[in-house]
């Protein structure tokens, strides 16, 4: 989520972005579990499948994706499996390393950042949170 | 200690070009001094948001990278920009650094700003990342940024060039050309990586 109190100096804000154009920005982090367990590769579908509903919640309004982005790290003590879905409205690309997708998920950090123009930003943040993390199993992380 | 400004707006493919980037540089190519010991390259990323994700793509690969989020592109980090550079050649003193701004930024801009505060810079140099898909909805959306991204640029890749007709590559080369006659352009398609020959002719251009 974009948080922020604007009380200091801006003197370098004419090192970013186009005059006039503020981009709507959601972004957050937290911890979800899964149970039962799911492997790498059915949350990877499903993950991939929320950024297509955000990419398509945007566009529907007008909206002009800067890209939707998600990062996921299996939490289990041994594992170093993580996972990259990124779009910019067309496909969604997708790496993943660490033996992700054959491994069983119980609990993941999951990461997610959306950036788009002419969308309001408290309507995307609300659509997008409730897509990606849904109320049930989060804990708040960051 | 060398930089390079990876630029290009939100999605043109810049991480990828930045994984191939910083693998030829780390096989001890391009054009500083090829006898340096100690690493060759760091990464300076700097998000938007809360989410480290181009910073973990990276580091996964073994490179070192450190990361500024910014959490709001309308106030960024120029001051912390310099402050790393600094850090950067003082504790590692790496050949290259490469820097990813975020989509939004204005590499012109931070060359001129960080040129002036860090003294171990030898050069800077940009290389603009161009996303053939989007480019004419980014001419209409975001023409100013867009435009001075290309403007500013040293070379310009043509990304995502698997996905336009030749046709449809030769128009965008003409507008870039427009645009910024002096940048040597390439079609790129950066997720099967760059062409050694690629990186061979830009660092023989500088």
């Amino acid at each position: 989520m974009h948080k922020h109190d604007h009380d200091h100096d801006h003197a370098q804000a004419g090192l970013y972005a186009e005059d006039g154009v503020i981009p709507a920005v959601y972004s957050e982090t937290r911890r979800s579990s899964f149970a039962p367990a799911t492997t790498g590769a059915a949350l990877a579908g499903r993950l991939a499948d929320v950024i297509d509903d955000v990419a398509a919640f945007i566009q529907e309004r007008g909206g002009f994706i800067g890209h939707i982005k998600l990062h996921a790290r299996d939490l289990a003590v041994d594992s170093e499996a993580a996972l990259w879905l990124s779009s910019t409205g067309r496909n969604v690309s997708c790496r993943a390393c660490g033996g992700w997708n054959e491994r069983e998920v119980s609990e993941a950090e999951i990461g997610f950042t959306a950036i788009a123009l002419a969308v309001e930003e408290t309507e995307l943040a609300s659509f997008a949170h409730r897509f990606v993390f849904g109320d049930a199993d989060a804990e708040a992380h960051s | 200690m060398e930089m390079i400004i990876v630029s290009g707006f939100l999605g043109a493919g810049k991480t990828s070009v930045i994984l191939s980037l910083a693998h030829y540089l780390a096989r001890g190519a391009g054009d500083a001094d090829p006898k340096r010991t100690g690493p060759r390259v760091a990464l300076v990323e700097n998000e938007i948001g809360d989410v480290a994700y181009d910073e973990s793509l990276l580091a996964q690969s073994g490179f070192y990278v450190k990361n500024m989020l910014s959490g709001c592109i309308c106030c960024t980090l120029n001051a912390d920009l310099i402050t790393t550079l600094r850090d950067i050649a003082e504790r590692i003193g790496p050949a290259y650094v490469v820097f990813e701004p975020t989509g939004l930024a204005f590499p012109g801009r931070i060359v001129a700003s960080v040129r002036e505060f860090v003294g171990a810079l030898n050069s800077a140099r940009i290389i603009a990342v161009l996303d053939v898909e989007r480019f004419d909805a980014l001419l209409k959306v975001s023409p100013q940024l867009v435009s001075a991204q290309l403007a500013d640029a040293d070379a310009i890749l043509i990304n995502k060039a698997d996905m336009a007709s030749a046709d449809a590559l030769r128009d965008i080369a003409s507008m870039v050309k427009s645009i910024n006659a002096r940048a040597i352009c390439f079609e790129t398609v950066a997720t099967d990586g760059i062409p050694d020959a690629v990186w061979e002719e830009i660092f023989q251009d500088a």
